[in-house]
């Protein structure tokens, strides 16, 4: 059994926990999950505490750098380097 | 045809600013809703009319108030106190108590912060025997740690990185300055204040407490679990369920409250049943 992609997690935890009506699969990689999907401040709170306990890694004040939330793109390079 | 009035209770302190929900016919109970604080006020604010308009038309008297510094109330926000704040739980109480004399023991219903306030509203007061928790604060360290964080989002997404962290606003906070959150200024006090609610015991006596874990998933997260826990140490009878909803008191968009007023509805009409 293949293990799922950290982009096909990162979409599903985005879409379950902004109570988003598409599929994870609608979400682009590329795509500004601000300017499409619209995130705001709040839901991208949602996502750092999201991607905490996805991930079992800690968002440090100091990765609070809107380039790295900008695309499920970015959010996974953010998670691989975080996971190391 | 059931009323809705809005009115200052002034009898003792500062004007609170409040709005009493009375059915027609006959009153099968009385509820006080005790709010949350800060940004979460405003959005849950037409959640709580909606629940109290329902709640009403079940037959129940509804209060809602401002604590003072907050909303409608006298006072400013920055002078305020968690004693303050549980001093006008209890002012509210008698208010309700004082237009619904015929109402069963009266109804807590806690929003957020609003239910760990009401938690520590029961001590010394025997004539509430049953309390609502929407999605409580179990730890108001963490909760003010988050509350720190949508401060830095917010800066995040103005600036493109935050300006500050959350050691140097606690730093400034510990210095006895104060940290401004969305225009509410958290004051050293308050913040101490909060954080001492922590290791402050709880009074159950064999209350009866609905706890709604209200998020994305269908279970009961394990910080609940936990805090039932808590609850049970301390002599309440608990309920807790999970209500999968959106995070309302977090959303500036309308969230339809639907399942937490009936979950809690439910819970509601047994009580008074039994």
């Amino acid at each position: 059994m293949s293990e799922e992609s950290i982009e096909s997690r990162l979409k599903k935890m985005i879409v379950e926990r902004l109570f988003m009506k598409i599929s994870p699969d609608e979400i682009e990689d590329e795509k500004s999950l601000i300017n499409v999907y619209g995130v705001d401040s709040v839901s991208l709170l949602e996502l750092v505490v999201g991607i905490e306990e996805e991930f079992g890694i800690e968002v440090e004040d100091e990765d609070f750098d809107v380039r790295s939330f900008e695309t499920v793109a970015a959010l996974s390079a953010f998670v691989q380097r975080k996971m190391g | 045809m059931s009323t809705e009035q809005q009115f200052f209770i002034d009898d003792t302190g500062p004007a609170l600013c409040a709005t009493l929900y009375f059915p027609d016919g006959d009153v099968s109970g009385a509820i006080l809703f005790c709010n949350p604080m800060f940004e979460e006020l405003k959005a849950s604010t037409r959640l709580m009319v909606e629940a109290a308009r329902a709640f009403c038309a079940a037959g129940f008297a509804v209060l809602r108030f401002d604590y003072r510094g907050c909303g409608d109330s006298e006072g400013e926000f920055a002078d305020m106190s968690v004693g303050d704040w549980l001093d006008d739980i209890g002012r509210a109480l008698r208010f309700l108590n004082n237009h619904c004399p015929t109402a069963d023991s009266p109804v807590i219903l806690g929003v957020r912060l609003g239910g760990t306030l009401a938690l520590q509203a029961l001590r010394g007061n025997e004539e509430v025997r049953r309390v609502v928790l929407w999605e409580p604060v179990p730890d108001c360290r963490s909760y003010i740690g988050q509350e720190l964080r949508k401060k830095l989002t917010k800066e995040m997404m103005t600036f493109g990185s935050n300006r500050a962290t959350r050691d140097s606003l606690l730093a400034e906070l510990a210095a006895g300055g104060n940290v401004d959150l969305d225009g509410y200024c958290l004051s050293a006090r308050l913040y101490s204040d909060l954080c001492n609610l922590d290791s402050a015991g709880m009074a159950g006596d064999g209350r009866e407490v609905l706890l709604l874990n209200v998020s994305h998933q269908t279970s009961v997260s394990r910080s609940y679990v936990k805090y039932r826990d808590r609850l049970e140490e301390s002599s309440f009878s608990s309920t807790v369920d999970a209500v999968r909803l959106q995070p309302f008191w977090n959303l500036v968009g309308y969230v339809d409250g639907q399942p937490l007023i009936d979950r809690t509805r439910e819970w509601l009409a047994t009580a008074v049943e039994s």
